[in-house]
């Protein structure tokens, strides 16, 4: 996604939601961090610091508390968005989303203006003919 | 009967396909019926012994306080859910 963000910056918005599975435990608690970081404008700083480094979060699901403190983040009020019931709120709207288009619960799943991608084809050739008009 | 373009494709999920066209013609069945695959992909079955892929659903999820990356007016848009695998 990276990527194509950067591939397309004009072109392609790119809409983040949460669906922690319940056999990923850290998975939950590390959206919540992610949504208490956008609070202060770093979700994305924040995603990819912990997609990057996801496999550590198994034996420390905390360790975006010190991505925080690396981001420079006002530690108090992250402490306290962390905690608050909207962002929890917040993740369950996004799967009940996902829910409700009764496609496979399985992630990361992705729609191209509405449409399931179904990676027969890569991104950037869908991309290319929606904005070329096929 | 299988699509030729399909023939270079069989597997399991098109042979139960084909046992369920096989089943509806052999009742009789006068219209087209709508099935999923193993796979969790909708087909349509034609009263002919047919078979296709259904056109794919359009679905219009609001953004609703999920975060962006792009601008509003992009021609494209993609949702992506995650949990971070």
């Amino acid at each position: 996604m990276d990527k194509i963000a950067k591939q397309y910056p004009n072109d392609v918005r790119i809409v983040i939601k949460n669906y922690p599975l319940r056999s990923h435990k850290q998975a939950f608690k590390a959206a919540l961090y992610c949504l208490a970081a956008d609070r202060q404008g770093m979700y994305y700083a924040m995603y990819k610091l912990i997609f990057d480094r996801y496999k550590e979060l198994k034996t420390n699901e905390d360790l975006p508390v010190t991505f925080a403190k690396e981001l420079g983040l006002d530690m108090e009020q992250f402490y306290r968005d962390v905690q608050d019931p909207a962002l929890q709120k917040q993740i369950n709207l996004e799967k009940e989303q996902l829910r409700s288009t009764g496609l496979r619960l399985s992630v990361p799943k992705f729609l191209v203006n509405g449409k399931e991608w179904d990676r027969k084809q890569s991104l950037d050739i869908i991309i290319e003919n929606i904005l070329s008009g096929k | 009967m299988i699509p030729p373009a399909l023939k270079g494709h069989f597997n399991p999920m098109i042979k139960h396909i084909t046992i369920i066209l096989a089943f509806a013609t052999s009742f009789g069945i006068t219209q087209d019926l709508n099935a999923k695959t193993d796979d969790g992909k909708d087909v349509i079955l034609h009263k002919n012994g047919t078979w296709e892929y259904a056109p794919k659903k359009i679905f219009d999820i609001p953004i609703d306080g999920s975060f962006t990356i792009g601008r509003n007016e992009a021609k494209v848009t993609i949702v992506e859910w995650t949990d971070f695998q």
